[in-house]
Protein backbone atom coordinates (compact mmCIF):
# COMPACT_ATOMS: atom_id res chain seq x y z
CA UNK A 1 0.00 0.00 0.00
CA UNK A 2 1.49 3.56 -1.20
CA UNK A 3 1.09 6.60 1.33
CA UNK A 4 -0.29 9.32 -0.55
CA UNK A 5 2.52 12.76 -0.55
CA UNK A 6 -0.16 14.46 1.89
CA UNK A 7 -0.15 11.61 4.51
CA UNK A 8 3.40 11.63 4.32
CA UNK A 9 3.40 14.74 5.17
CA UNK A 10 1.23 14.72 7.86
CA UNK A 11 3.06 11.31 9.28
CA UNK A 12 6.49 13.76 9.04
CA UNK A 13 5.07 16.81 11.10
CA UNK A 14 3.49 15.21 13.63
CA UNK A 15 7.06 13.07 13.89
CA UNK A 16 9.19 16.42 14.41
CA UNK A 17 6.92 16.76 17.22
CA UNK A 18 8.23 13.66 19.34
CA UNK A 19 11.48 13.91 17.13
CA UNK A 20 12.48 17.21 18.42
CA UNK A 21 12.34 17.02 21.95
CA UNK A 22 14.29 13.22 21.98
CA UNK A 23 17.41 15.01 19.98
CA UNK A 24 17.38 17.86 22.64
CA UNK A 25 17.57 15.43 25.36
CA UNK A 26 19.98 13.56 23.45
CA UNK A 27 21.69 16.83 23.02
CA UNK A 28 21.77 17.28 26.79
CA UNK A 29 22.30 13.93 28.05
CA UNK A 30 25.83 14.24 29.68
CA UNK A 31 24.60 17.24 30.98
CA UNK A 32 21.92 16.21 32.56
CA UNK A 33 23.27 13.37 34.26
CA UNK A 34 26.17 15.21 35.53
CA UNK A 35 23.26 17.33 37.12
CA UNK A 36 21.64 14.61 39.11
CA UNK A 37 24.63 13.19 40.08
CA UNK A 38 25.43 16.61 41.44
CA UNK A 39 22.49 16.61 43.97
CA UNK A 40 22.53 12.78 44.87
CA UNK A 41 23.76 13.14 48.47
CA UNK A 42 21.19 13.20 51.41
CA UNK A 43 20.84 15.70 53.91
CA UNK A 44 20.19 14.78 57.30
CA UNK A 45 18.91 17.27 59.99
CA UNK A 46 20.35 16.45 63.31
CA UNK A 47 18.19 18.17 66.17
CA UNK A 48 20.26 20.54 68.89
CA UNK A 49 21.88 17.99 71.64
CA UNK A 50 21.43 15.22 69.31
CA UNK A 51 24.10 13.13 67.43
CA UNK A 52 23.84 10.89 64.60
CA UNK A 53 25.81 8.26 63.59
CA UNK A 54 28.19 8.49 59.88
CA UNK A 55 31.14 7.72 58.10
CA UNK A 56 31.93 5.47 60.86
CA UNK A 57 31.64 7.34 63.86
CA UNK A 58 28.80 9.20 66.12
CA UNK A 59 28.71 12.87 65.16
CA UNK A 60 27.31 15.56 67.70
CA UNK A 61 27.42 19.24 67.47
CA UNK A 62 29.14 19.87 71.44
CA UNK A 63 28.48 23.59 71.25
CA UNK A 64 28.25 26.76 69.83
CA UNK A 65 29.67 29.83 71.19
CA UNK A 66 29.05 34.00 70.20
CA UNK A 67 31.79 36.04 70.83
CA UNK A 68 32.77 39.73 69.68
CA UNK A 69 34.35 39.98 66.52
CA UNK A 70 36.70 42.97 65.25
CA UNK A 71 33.89 45.39 64.55
CA UNK A 72 30.53 46.05 65.96
CA UNK A 73 29.00 44.89 63.16
CA UNK A 74 30.47 41.24 63.42
CA UNK A 75 30.97 38.19 65.60
CA UNK A 76 32.65 35.66 65.73
CA UNK A 77 31.22 31.53 66.28
CA UNK A 78 32.91 29.12 67.90
CA UNK A 79 31.73 25.28 66.74
CA UNK A 80 32.77 22.73 68.43
CA UNK A 81 32.12 18.96 67.20
CA UNK A 82 32.82 15.52 68.53
CA UNK A 83 32.88 12.40 66.50
CA UNK A 84 33.20 8.90 68.18
CA UNK A 85 34.74 6.81 66.55
CA UNK A 86 32.59 3.56 65.77
CA UNK A 87 34.36 1.76 63.12
CA UNK A 88 38.06 4.08 62.57
CA UNK A 89 38.84 2.44 59.80
CA UNK A 90 35.83 4.10 57.61
CA UNK A 91 36.34 7.59 59.32
CA UNK A 92 39.85 7.25 58.48
CA UNK A 93 38.63 7.54 54.67
CA UNK A 94 36.89 10.43 55.96
CA UNK A 95 36.94 14.15 55.30
CA UNK A 96 34.42 16.91 56.01
CA UNK A 97 33.48 20.00 54.03
CA UNK A 98 31.82 22.36 57.24
CA UNK A 99 29.96 25.27 56.76
CA UNK A 100 27.22 27.75 58.83
CA UNK A 101 24.17 28.47 57.81
CA UNK A 102 21.82 30.71 58.73
CA UNK A 103 17.92 31.25 58.09
CA UNK A 104 18.05 33.02 55.06
CA UNK A 105 20.62 30.08 53.57
CA UNK A 106 23.52 32.13 53.72
CA UNK A 107 26.47 29.80 53.84
CA UNK A 108 29.49 30.69 56.07
CA UNK A 109 33.09 29.02 55.07
CA UNK A 110 35.53 28.38 58.24
CA UNK A 111 38.50 30.86 59.14
CA UNK A 112 41.52 29.06 58.41
CA UNK A 113 43.31 30.97 61.41
CA UNK A 114 41.78 31.04 64.56
CA UNK A 115 41.29 34.84 65.71
CA UNK A 116 43.05 35.74 68.64
CA UNK A 117 40.08 36.46 70.62
CA UNK A 118 39.38 32.61 71.03
CA UNK A 119 42.73 31.91 71.62
CA UNK A 120 42.82 34.34 74.59
CA UNK A 121 38.97 33.25 75.68
CA UNK A 122 39.50 29.10 74.90
CA UNK A 123 42.60 28.17 74.82
CA UNK A 124 41.68 25.25 74.91
CA UNK A 125 39.10 24.42 72.51
CA UNK A 126 41.58 27.45 69.97
CA UNK A 127 44.16 24.08 69.54
CA UNK A 128 41.37 21.55 68.66
CA UNK A 129 42.24 20.61 65.09
CA UNK A 130 40.22 21.31 62.89
CA UNK A 131 37.47 18.98 60.73
CA UNK A 132 39.41 17.11 58.18
CA UNK A 133 40.94 13.77 57.36
CA UNK A 134 43.96 14.70 59.27
CA UNK A 135 41.77 15.35 62.16
CA UNK A 136 40.45 11.28 62.18
CA UNK A 137 44.06 10.12 61.47
CA UNK A 138 45.23 7.41 63.96
CA UNK A 139 41.75 7.72 65.72
CA UNK A 140 40.67 4.69 68.02
CA UNK A 141 36.95 3.08 68.72
CA UNK A 142 35.76 4.94 71.67
CA UNK A 143 38.03 8.04 71.83
CA UNK A 144 36.10 11.31 70.74
CA UNK A 145 38.29 13.19 68.15
CA UNK A 146 37.31 16.79 69.45
CA UNK A 147 37.35 19.12 66.79
CA UNK A 148 36.42 23.30 66.48
CA UNK A 149 35.70 25.50 63.40
CA UNK A 150 35.33 29.33 63.69
CA UNK A 151 33.56 31.78 61.58
CA UNK A 152 32.85 35.20 60.97
CA UNK A 153 29.18 36.12 60.45
CA UNK A 154 27.30 39.53 60.88
CA UNK A 155 25.82 40.30 64.32
CA UNK A 156 22.21 40.13 63.01
CA UNK A 157 22.41 36.99 61.69
CA UNK A 158 20.22 34.03 63.48
CA UNK A 159 19.14 30.39 63.56
CA UNK A 160 22.80 29.16 63.04
CA UNK A 161 23.51 25.44 61.92
CA UNK A 162 26.36 23.93 61.17
CA UNK A 163 26.21 21.55 57.95
CA UNK A 164 29.16 18.55 57.78
CA UNK A 165 29.53 17.46 54.57
CA UNK A 166 31.51 14.29 54.07
CA UNK A 167 33.33 14.02 50.36
CA UNK A 168 34.43 10.55 51.26
CA UNK A 169 31.05 8.93 52.72
CA UNK A 170 28.68 9.25 49.84
CA UNK A 171 28.23 12.85 49.96
CA UNK A 172 25.80 12.98 52.21
CA UNK A 173 25.56 16.47 54.29
CA UNK A 174 24.32 16.44 58.31
CA UNK A 175 23.06 19.65 59.16
CA UNK A 176 22.86 20.26 63.00
CA UNK A 177 20.52 22.77 64.50
CA UNK A 178 21.71 24.48 67.42
CA UNK A 179 18.94 26.39 69.11
CA UNK A 180 20.86 28.51 71.70
CA UNK A 181 22.74 30.74 68.50
CA UNK B 1 10.27 20.37 -15.27
CA UNK B 2 8.52 22.21 -13.32
CA UNK B 3 8.02 20.11 -10.39
CA UNK B 4 11.78 20.31 -9.97
CA UNK B 5 12.47 24.24 -10.75
CA UNK B 6 9.30 24.16 -7.58
CA UNK B 7 11.80 21.98 -5.32
CA UNK B 8 14.65 24.29 -6.12
CA UNK B 9 12.99 27.09 -5.10
CA UNK B 10 11.60 25.64 -2.06
CA UNK B 11 14.97 24.73 -1.33
CA UNK B 12 17.26 27.99 -1.38
CA UNK B 13 15.48 30.12 1.21
CA UNK B 14 15.53 27.24 3.50
CA UNK B 15 19.55 26.97 2.39
CA UNK B 16 19.68 31.09 3.04
CA UNK B 17 18.26 30.84 6.40
CA UNK B 18 20.43 28.27 7.72
CA UNK B 19 23.35 30.04 6.17
CA UNK B 20 22.36 33.15 8.05
CA UNK B 21 22.15 31.14 11.47
CA UNK B 22 25.26 29.41 11.01
CA UNK B 23 26.73 32.59 10.37
CA UNK B 24 25.24 34.28 13.58
CA UNK B 25 25.84 31.43 16.03
CA UNK B 26 27.60 32.15 18.49
CA UNK B 27 30.33 30.34 19.69
CA UNK B 28 31.64 28.45 23.37
CA UNK B 29 33.26 32.00 24.31
CA UNK B 30 30.19 34.21 23.62
CA UNK B 31 27.50 31.53 25.40
CA UNK B 32 29.13 31.00 28.11
CA UNK B 33 30.77 35.03 28.77
CA UNK B 34 30.03 36.57 31.93
CA UNK B 35 26.59 38.39 32.66
CA UNK B 36 27.43 41.93 32.48
CA UNK B 37 25.31 43.84 35.25
CA UNK B 38 25.79 47.88 34.20
CA UNK B 39 26.44 50.48 37.52
CA UNK B 40 27.89 53.56 38.15
CA UNK B 41 31.03 54.40 40.68
CA UNK B 42 29.89 55.72 44.00
CA UNK B 43 26.89 53.70 43.71
CA UNK B 44 26.75 50.14 45.63
CA UNK B 45 26.29 47.65 42.43
CA UNK B 46 23.78 44.60 43.08
CA UNK B 47 25.26 41.04 42.05
CA UNK B 48 23.35 38.12 42.51
CA UNK B 49 26.26 36.80 45.00
CA UNK B 50 28.51 40.03 45.66
CA UNK B 51 28.05 43.71 45.63
CA UNK B 52 30.40 46.39 44.95
CA UNK B 53 30.88 50.23 45.49
CA UNK B 54 33.75 51.79 43.67
CA UNK B 55 34.23 55.09 46.01
CA UNK B 56 37.71 57.75 45.67
CA UNK B 57 39.94 56.68 42.37
CA UNK B 58 43.23 58.49 42.83
CA UNK B 59 46.67 58.55 40.07
CA UNK B 60 49.65 58.69 41.05
CA UNK B 61 53.58 58.23 39.14
CA UNK B 62 54.28 56.27 42.34
CA UNK B 63 52.91 54.25 45.24
CA UNK B 64 54.70 53.77 48.42
CA UNK B 65 54.27 50.89 50.82
CA UNK B 66 55.57 50.25 53.93
CA UNK B 67 56.93 46.18 54.91
CA UNK B 68 58.39 45.42 58.47
CA UNK B 69 59.67 49.11 58.65
CA UNK B 70 60.95 49.42 54.97
CA UNK B 71 59.21 51.50 52.48
CA UNK B 72 58.90 50.14 48.98
CA UNK B 73 58.28 51.91 46.16
CA UNK B 74 56.76 51.15 42.98
CA UNK B 75 56.93 53.68 40.24
CA UNK B 76 55.69 52.95 36.38
CA UNK B 77 56.58 54.44 33.17
CA UNK B 78 52.74 55.23 32.74
CA UNK B 79 50.32 55.99 35.17
CA UNK B 80 49.16 54.08 38.95
CA UNK B 81 45.03 54.16 39.09
CA UNK B 82 44.41 53.39 42.50
CA UNK B 83 40.22 52.26 43.19
CA UNK B 84 39.11 52.52 47.02
CA UNK B 85 35.79 50.47 47.79
CA UNK B 86 33.95 48.44 49.47
CA UNK B 87 32.65 44.77 48.77
CA UNK B 88 29.98 42.04 50.26
CA UNK B 89 29.38 38.96 49.74
CA UNK B 90 25.55 38.10 49.76
CA UNK B 91 24.67 34.17 49.43
CA UNK B 92 28.09 32.60 50.55
CA UNK B 93 31.70 33.39 51.40
CA UNK B 94 33.55 34.11 48.78
CA UNK B 95 36.99 35.78 47.05
CA UNK B 96 37.05 37.99 43.89
CA UNK B 97 39.57 37.24 42.39
CA UNK B 98 39.20 39.46 39.04
CA UNK B 99 39.15 43.27 38.44
CA UNK B 100 39.86 44.76 34.93
CA UNK B 101 39.64 48.51 33.65
CA UNK B 102 38.53 48.57 30.81
CA UNK B 103 39.73 51.88 28.41
CA UNK B 104 37.56 53.41 25.93
CA UNK B 105 39.64 51.67 23.08
CA UNK B 106 38.64 48.26 24.17
CA UNK B 107 41.90 47.48 25.77
CA UNK B 108 41.67 45.14 29.01
CA UNK B 109 44.24 46.49 32.07
CA UNK B 110 44.31 43.36 34.97
CA UNK B 111 44.43 44.02 38.22
CA UNK B 112 48.35 44.69 39.21
CA UNK B 113 49.76 41.91 41.19
CA UNK B 114 52.89 44.43 42.49
CA UNK B 115 50.42 44.34 45.76
CA UNK B 116 49.27 41.24 46.02
CA UNK B 117 50.94 40.89 49.61
CA UNK B 118 48.94 44.47 50.95
CA UNK B 119 45.82 44.23 53.57
CA UNK B 120 42.92 45.18 51.87
CA UNK B 121 43.80 44.29 48.31
CA UNK B 122 40.95 43.08 47.10
CA UNK B 123 42.27 39.19 45.91
CA UNK B 124 43.37 38.93 49.03
CA UNK B 125 40.36 39.61 50.84
CA UNK B 126 37.83 37.24 51.52
CA UNK B 127 34.42 38.60 51.97
CA UNK B 128 31.65 37.62 54.40
CA UNK B 129 27.88 37.40 53.90
CA UNK B 130 26.68 40.30 55.17
CA UNK B 131 29.83 42.00 56.28
CA UNK B 132 31.34 44.33 53.82
CA UNK B 133 35.01 45.26 53.86
CA UNK B 134 36.55 47.64 52.64
CA UNK B 135 38.97 46.72 49.06
CA UNK B 136 41.80 48.22 47.53
CA UNK B 137 42.39 48.13 44.10
CA UNK B 138 45.46 48.91 41.72
CA UNK B 139 45.97 49.64 37.84
CA UNK B 140 49.09 50.36 35.90
CA UNK B 141 48.06 51.87 32.24
CA UNK B 142 49.30 54.75 29.70
CA UNK B 143 48.16 58.19 31.24
CA UNK B 144 45.59 58.10 27.61
CA UNK B 145 43.74 54.72 28.91
CA UNK B 146 42.23 56.23 32.59
CA UNK B 147 39.83 59.17 30.81
CA UNK B 148 36.53 57.21 30.26
CA UNK B 149 37.48 53.76 31.82
CA UNK B 150 34.86 51.15 33.06
CA UNK B 151 35.83 49.10 36.11
CA UNK B 152 35.03 45.49 35.63
CA UNK B 153 34.74 42.98 38.85
CA UNK B 154 34.10 39.59 38.88
CA UNK B 155 34.43 36.55 41.40
CA UNK B 156 36.97 34.97 38.35
CA UNK B 157 37.54 35.01 35.16
CA UNK B 158 36.64 31.40 34.22
CA UNK B 159 33.81 31.06 36.15
CA UNK B 160 31.00 30.49 32.91
CA UNK B 161 28.40 32.43 33.28
CA UNK B 162 29.68 33.54 35.92
CA UNK B 163 28.74 37.81 36.58
CA UNK B 164 30.98 40.51 35.84
CA UNK B 165 30.26 44.17 37.54
CA UNK B 166 30.73 46.67 34.81
CA UNK B 167 31.44 49.79 36.86
CA UNK B 168 31.39 52.98 34.62
CA UNK B 169 34.10 55.21 36.75
CA UNK B 170 32.78 58.73 34.71
CA UNK B 171 32.40 61.66 36.67
CA UNK B 172 34.56 60.26 39.53
CA UNK B 173 37.33 60.20 37.45
CA UNK B 174 40.28 62.18 38.76
CA UNK B 175 42.22 64.69 35.92
CA UNK B 176 45.39 65.04 38.77
CA UNK B 177 48.36 62.66 38.99
CA UNK B 178 50.14 62.94 42.21
CA UNK B 179 53.88 62.42 42.33
CA UNK B 180 53.39 59.96 44.99
CA UNK B 181 50.63 57.56 47.41
CA UNK B 182 51.43 56.35 50.35
CA UNK B 183 49.86 53.22 51.38
CA UNK B 184 50.46 52.93 55.07
CA UNK B 185 49.19 49.95 57.25
CA UNK B 186 45.89 50.69 58.72
CA UNK B 187 42.86 49.00 61.42
CA UNK B 188 41.25 45.91 61.07
CA UNK B 189 38.41 47.44 60.03
CA UNK B 190 40.38 50.00 57.22
CA UNK B 191 43.27 47.87 56.16
CA UNK B 192 45.08 50.19 54.82
CA UNK B 193 45.47 54.38 54.80
CA UNK B 194 46.33 55.81 52.15
CA UNK B 195 47.56 59.46 51.91
CA UNK B 196 48.54 61.80 48.91
CA UNK B 197 52.05 63.02 48.97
Amino acid sequence: MRMSERSRYWICLLALVGVLPLAIVVNAWDSLREAWSANEGSHFVVESGASRTHGGAVWRLADMKRLPGSSKEARIVLAALEALPDDPSILAQTNCVVRLVDAEGRRWEPLSMTEPTVRETYPEIAERPRCSALAFAGSQRGNPVKMVESFVVPANARDLSLSVEFTGAGDDVLLFKWTSS
Amino acid sequence: MMGAVRAVLTLLPAVAVLYVMQQNTPGYGEITSPIVIQGKAGERVEGRDFAFAAGNIHLARAVKTQSFGSVREYTTSGVWVLVEGAAVAKRESLTLMSAEWRAPSGVRYALSERFSTLRGYLPTERLEPGLPRPVLLAFEMPEAEVRGGTLLVARSALIPLGEELWIDVGEKNPTDIHPSVALERGSSTMPWILKVE
